[in-house]
């Protein structure tokens, strides 16, 4: 092995650790996105959104004889998956030698780009891909939402991205760095952009900002917690047969979400009234905790009659600006 | 105060609050001034009596002197680093980077004062 891919491999080996101790250290739950943004404000740092020219993010080193305390500056016109991971890139920074960092592109680059990077940036990459997207939190996910690495769909792996609230390259990335997936199978993944996924998944031509995504969740998200956006859609399919009398109703209705539509499809192969799926179609209009509880039951029987439920929390993010203003009340 | 001098602080509390993306009812809620006060405080229009600046300045996370008198430029290694590493950035982004150390530099400031007064 030559000397450069042993030095590269400490370093990534080094940043793993590092992230993983982190990780522990803020006891993060490993079934749900790893909330970097509150990690970093517990840690201390001031976080504050802006909206940036050419800048994904900046880390500023404390500097004790002007008083100055350390922070971190994300981009505030950036797709929410990628100001989490400039977030985590910058807070590696900080872990690791509190320099100051200016970055003006912190999408991962791949491991064959990252060679370019001074030892520092591509600690800082490295540490970002496994904050985020640790092999536990992964496998646990890809468990629960039975995800099939084996025969992976762009699909999957877009849904995957949302659900650990990253983008769909750098988790295509982190796979192939934790040989869950070949390089063949990721280049087959990077052909799609997750504009084509949404239109695929919508049958429309998707003309949403890119900070907009599709979520679609089946009966695998019960008892989840899931970060949509405002103005993302959620397409919920959850199993039916009409003919049974068994209809999918919501229990409970918070009017932070709207209910565009709902319908009933039909499986192929199936005779009218036999088995097929409910679709609701929703859209998250106000930022804040919420949650869709639904039950399968016969509508003329009420609820004694429910035979399964589902139930899914939602914490709906919107668009940062500023600095968290209860960070603020804490200091006051 | 002057008419003056009351337009210049108000509009120093307005910038602030809009750099930190603070609403008027966020402000009005946590600092007891009525929403329409800070308004017309903002628009200098009204004046600011010495505890609702103090209150408005604890809550930004900033010196009361910061809102009374024009700043000198801050003169550290950090600063001089900043400008350096920042050269090739546009305008914009090189006033993004030093505003934001300038507010590093006083939430710094605030804890230390903290720290002081606490240690006695």
């Amino acid at each position: 092995m030559k000397e450069t891919d042993k030095k590269d491999m400490w370093i990534a080996q080094l940043a793993a650790m590092e992230a993983t101790k982190e990780l522990e250290e803020a006891k993060v739950s490993w079934d749900r996105e790893i909330d970097i943004f509150s990690i970093i404000e517990n840690a201390g740092l001031p976080l504050l959104f802006r909206p940036l020219k050419h800048l994904s993010g900046a880390y500023i080193p404390a500097n004790e004889s002007s008083d100055l305390k350390a922070g971190i500056l994300i981009n505030s016109d950036h797709p929410r998956s990628r100001q989490r991971y400039t977030a985590a890139h910058e807070y590696a920074h900080h872990i690791q030698d509190q320099t100051m960092s200016l970055d003006r592109e912190t999408e991962i680059v791949g491991r064959t780009q990252q060679r370019m990077l001074p030892e520092h940036e591509r600690f800082a990459e490295v540490f970002a891909s496994w904050f985020l997207m640790p092999p536990q939190l992964i496998g646990n996910i890809k468990k629960a939402l039975g995800i099939n690495f084996d025969y992976p769909k762009p699909e999957d792996i877009y849904q995957l991205s949302l659900v650990l609230g990253t983008s769909y390259r750098a988790i295509i990335t982190q796979l192939v760095a934790l040989k869950e997936i070949s390089w063949t199978q990721a280049n087959r993944l990077r052909k799609w952009q997750p504009k084509d996924l949404k239109e695929r998944i919508s049958l429309r031509r998707f003309t949403d900002t890119p900070w907009n995504d599709i979520w679609e969740i089946n009966k695998h998200y019960n008892g989840r917690s899931i970060h949509p956006k405002v103005g993302d859609e959620l397409r919920l399919c959850l199993e039916e047969t009409p003919s049974t009398g068994y209809i999918w109703i919501s229990s409970d209705w918070d009017p932070a979400i709207i209910l565009v539509d709902q319908r009933f499809v039909e499986s192929e192969g199936e005779k009218i009234g036999e088995k097929g799926r409910r679709e609701f179609n929703i859209k998250p209009e106000y930022a804040g905790e919420s949650s869709l509880s639904f039950s399968l039951q016969r509508p003329w029987l009420g609820k004694k009659s429910e035979v399964d439920s589902f139930h899914i929390q939602l914490i709906i993010e919107s668009e940062y600006l500023g600095v968290n203003p209860k960070l603020l009340l804490v200091e006051a | 105060m002057s008419k003056e001098e009351m337009i210049k602080l108000g509009s120093r509390l307005k910038e602030t609050r809009e750099y930190l993306n603070l609403s008027q009812e966020f402000v009005s809620k946590n600092t007891g001034i009525p929403r329409s006060a800070i308004s017309a405080i903002e628009y200098g229009k009204r004046k600011v009596s010495s505890i609702e600046l103090a209150n408005l300045a604890k809550l930004y996370n900033y010196p009361v002197s910061y809102f009374l008198k024009e700043q000198d430029m801050i003169e550290d290694q950090t600063l001089n680093n900043l400008y350096r590493a920042a050269g090739d950035l546009t305008e914009s982004d090189k006033q993004e980077l030093i505003r934001f150390a300038e507010f590093l530099r006083y939430s710094g400031k605030r804890d230390s004062t903290t720290r002081d007064e606490r240690n006695g």
